[in-house]
């Protein structure tokens, strides 16, 4: 009895305790997961750097929104390319110590960016034009590298100058050391080895002296721009508080966000259930979200774009592959909607075409009449055999297809092992092609060695990212990787030979140097997109199979409400950073406390 | 004489162990760097070579630099008691330590001992109702806990303590408004917080040293000084407790001690799965991002705790086994 009585005294000294703690939240908040290095050092220039407080405390000049199209200025009120500069006219506005923000804070961000990070050298220098107004001039203003110097949140506010300026002469000497070394580099020519020896002694040394330097340690807080500054951290937590002297501070309505740390998917799958938090985006089976829509009703998913297919490429230096009606069998005898349910369930579907573009995006891209010009790649085994008999393959009485000169067509399927999802795909895949008639391996690529292996074209066909739309989410960025930048190196593909389209004989290569140069001109830019679009199409340098997503699960009416309707083009900010959009929608005040 | 005979043993063993903890983890494949080479390829539209580069130069990690120089800085380090710098939190090792271990040994050890001494009276209340229905329950609910996998227990005890019941705090070691101190209110929040991983530490432990128990228990019921004692007439609960129960828990004890050196090193799974600040949580990051520094640091901290407490085990069996005592 005695016993009983203790633990009765136990329990209740517990829920006392528990009660004054949650009684301690002050005002409203919204709940967050993320990962971050700890011990926290409120320095940007470290792996890890501020973890998910990143896009609260840092602004960019500008968010774009892919769906649209559409630059939301930032701490950029307008800019624009004058010759060989970008011109910014910046926000009056202020650090969240008050102190004010100007021209100044871009000229020593940039010196540090290129001293810590070496990049960009692009920029060649800042010029300071007054309080508000700097340019910077450019080595280049490829459409690219513009998108690039308004979207990264470290282009502007990583060192504020009056928190950095103290190592600023150091980091502008090491940035204009590495800035030579990067132009003799760039030029072809040979780096004098003192001029290196040079750099490395001076960049380790101011490395150190940063690596070293806290500002939450040493000022006892991070000054920082962006609508956030993280005040408390914790092993596990981190708490930011609204910057009183952001320019849309009178908006939010929200004055507190608190990150748990994203430990595990298992944690933060119970924590959104328990509605412990008001948003994450952690992947998660279909059997299990199933579960959890019966444990937490009010959770919702919005699938959002992560601008990027994952796809069956092929390596053209094997001369199977080099056979169009080979490649377009295979294309016939993929389910792919299947391998999708199977690989991850939640993604779009691509089952028509193999266009190059965006899924998502294709309305945005290709008009419904000229969709219908393109061959059509829906699920037809009987269309495939047909195809090869055509061209010349047999089928033996084992069951496997021949090609005209008698040999079995054998291939492997490679796949990056760590990634898991692609390694379910790429067994369906085998499978598929297996029961088609093809003899087909699966081939796993250890860690390490992805890299490796595709540059060296020591593969036949691989599960691979096709296109994708990173950093700048248009179809530019995804021609100019399938037929310039890492697919073309994995796969290839003749890019620079002509072929056979309705507008004459084209180069894909050359087609996506002349769309880079059009971006500002949206009709010319869909012309050349229809153009690759129908080569990339007609002429298979891979087969997409699905667009990934990002699944974002959010919690409406528990803590804050005003999430944004299920077609608002702005869930397409997430991907690269979910947090800018959670940012946007604070700062504009539209999530705002439940009551 | 023997005692420093003894501590030089201890003193070459460490030296031993410790070099080898390094080849080990030196010998591991992948670059700490590679991971935001990755991401700066991405960003930047680079080749992957030129992104490994920059990386080395962001994280201060020089692969070229010759492996016998890393080895000697090494140890001359952790001899002055500096476990070395991780590459992927910029910060020294022993900062790493100093956070997380507290929390580590409060969960840990509480669920060690509660594991031992749960799984031990039961082992041996187990043993003495031989041939009765307890006898056959215990040991099979032992051996159903022992089956099932660590991981889906610490899920289980999360999403039904935590989610279901809500008798569980999710995350932390406690409320981020609270400020930590001595006292009884955050001493109180700081237990609820660690309820989660301590069930899922402890139930496994009692399991395993409950069945352990049990075993040495039903042995020495069957030895001769325990018959002579029942003829001697002696009650059950006298041969239980002074012939029985205190033969059978000897050999545990070196067990026991080997366990509390490896508490140092936390565990990784129950606290990746509760979000607990403790080491186990670093030890996990430490792999993933191949911060070999920080591995190095963390596993020769466990080696240097598994052979101190294997040092105070002896000590500890000399006193309880007085056989041992007179050797």
């Amino acid at each position: 009895m005695k016993k009983l009585n203790l633990i009765l005294i136990f329990i209740l000294l517990l829920t006392i305790v528990l009660t004054l703690s949650s009684a301690q939240v002050k005002g409203p908040e919204i709940r967050f997961a993320t990962t971050w290095p700890y011990p926290f050092h409120g320095n940007a220039f470290g792996p890890g750097a501020i973890g998910g407080a990143w896009w609260f405390a840092y602004e960019p000049f500008a968010y774009y929104i892919p769906a649209t199209g559409e630059y939301i200025p930032r701490l950029a009120v307008s800019w624009k390319v004058e010759g060989n500069k970008l011109v910014v006219n910046l926000r009056k506005t202020k650090w969240s110590d008050g102190t004010p923000f100007t021209a100044r804070d871009i000229e020593c961000n940039v010196a540090f960016l290129q001293a810590m990070w070496e990049w960009p050298y692009e920029i060649a220098g800042v010029e300071v034009r007054s309080e508000n107004n700097v340019a910077l001039v450019l080595s280049s203003t490829h459409p690219f590298l513009i998108h690039s110097l308004l979207t990264d949140g470290a282009i502007s506010t990583l060192a504020p100058s009056h928190v950095y300026g103290k190592f600023l002469t150091e980091a502008k000497e090491v940035a204009g050391l590495g800035r030579k070394i990067w132009e003799l580099r760039t030029q072809g020519k040979t780096v004098p080895e003192d001029m290196k020896r040079d750099y490395d002694k001076k960049a380790t040394a101011l490395r150190e002296k940063i690596n070293n330097f806290s500002p939450i340690k040493e000022m006892g807080r991070m000054p920082v721009v962006g609508t956030y500054e993280p005040t408390k951290v914790t092993n596990t937590e981190m708490v930011l508080e609204k910057n009183k002297y952001h320019w849309e501070a009178g908006k939010i309505r929200i004055p507190r966000v608190v990150f748990r740390r994203w430990s595990s998917n298992e944690f933060v799958w119970a924590s959104l259930v328990a509605g412990e938090l008001d948003a994450a985006h952690p992947s998660i089976p279909k059997d299990v979200v199933d579960q959890f829509s019966l444990l937490n009703p009010g959770l919702k998913l919005k699938a959002v774009s992560d601008l990027s297919e994952f796809a069956l490429v092929f390596n053209f230096e094997k001369p199977l592959f080099k056979d169009l009606n080979l490649r377009k069998a295979i294309a016939y005898a993929l389910n792919r909607s299947k391998i999708r349910d199977i690989a991850a369930w939640q993604a779009k579907d691509i089952s028509d075409y193999a266009h190059g573009v965006l899924k998502s995006m294709e309305k945005v891209w290709l008009a419904p009449d000229f969709l219908k010009t393109l061959t059509d790649y829906s699920y037809n085994p009987t269309k495939a055999e047909a195809i090869l008999k055509e061209a010349g393959y047999t089928k033996g009485s084992d069951g496997l297809w021949r090609t005209s000169d008698g040999k079995i067509v054998a291939f492997t399927v490679s796949v990056y092992g760590p990634h898991s999802d692609w390694v379910l795909a790429a067994r369906e895949i085998t499978e598929q092609l297996k029961n088609f008639g093809f003899k087909v391996e699966l081939k796993i690529i250890p860690e390490g060695m992805r890299d490796t292996v595709m540059r060296g074209g020591d593969y036949e066909t691989a599960v691979e990212f096709g296109t994708a739309w990173w950093g700048f989410p248009n179809p530019a960025t995804g021609y100019t990787r399938i037929y310039q930048g890492e697919v073309a190196d994995f796969t290839r593909f003749p890019a620079k030979s002509k072929f056979k389209t309705p507008w004459g004989d084209l180069s894909p290569y050359d087609l996506t140097e002349k769309l880079q140069t059009v971006l500002s001109k949206p009709a010319e830019a869909k012309d050349y997109v229809a153009k690759l679009a129908y080569i990339t199409n007609e002429y298979l340098p891979m087969i997409p199979f699905l667009e990934k997503v990002l699944p974002i699960f959010y919690l409406d009416g528990k803590r804050v409400t005003g999430w944004p309707k299920e077609d608002d083009p702005r869930w397409t900010l997430a991907p690269g950073g979910i947090e800018r959009l959670y940012v946007l929608l604070l700062s504009q005040g539209e999530l705002r406390p439940k009551y | 004489m023997s005692i420093l005979n003894k501590l030089l043993q201890i003193f070459i063993m460490t030296f031993l162990a410790l070099t080898v903890v390094f080849f080990i983890v030196q010998s591991m494949p992948g670059d700490p760097a590679f991971g935001l080479a990755v991401s700066i390829a991405q960003s930047r539209n680079m080749s992957l070579d030129k992104a490994l580069e920059i990386a080395h130069n962001i994280i201060g990690y020089n692969p070229k630099e010759p492996l016998i120089l890393r080895y000697l800085k090494f140890i001359r380090n952790i001899f002055v008691g500096n476990f070395g710098y991780s590459t992927y939190f910029k910060t020294s090792v022993n900062e790493i330590i100093e956070k997380a271990l507290p929390w580590t040994l409060f969960v840990i050890s509480i669920a060690t001992f509660i594991g031992f001494f749960t799984g031990v009276t039961l082992g041996a209340f187990s043993a003495q109702k031989r041939s009765t229905f307890i006898d056959t329950l215990i040991p099979t609910i032992f051996s159903i806990i022992q089956a099932i996998p660590a991981f889906v227990l610490a899920v289980f005890i999360l999403f039904v303590g935590g989610v279901k019941l809500r008798l569980l705090p999710l995350g932390g070691a406690y409320p981020i408004n609270m400020n930590p101190g001595l006292y009884p209110g955050f001493i109180l929040t700081a237990f609820h917080h660690a309820l989660g991983p301590l069930l899922a530490t402890s139930i496994p432990q009692i399991a395993s040293w409950g069945l352990a128990m049990r075993g040495n228990c039903s042995n020495i019921i069957e030895e001769d000084f325990v018959r002579f004692a029942k003829i001697r007439g002696l009650p059950d609960s006298t041969i239980a407790r002074r012939y029985v129960r205190k033969n059978a828990i000897l050999p545990l004890v070196a067990s026991l001690a080997i366990g509390i050196g490896y508490m140092l090193g936390g565990h990784t799974l129950v606290e990746v799965i509760f979000n607990y600040p403790g080491i186990g949580y670093y030890f996990g990051q430490a792999i993933s991002v191949r911060d070999f520094g920080l591995l190095t640091g963390l596993f020769s901290l466990i080696v240097i705790g598994v052979i101190l407490a294997t040092f105070i085990a002896e000590i500890l069996y000399s006193i309880i086994d007085p056989r041992v005592k007179a050797q």
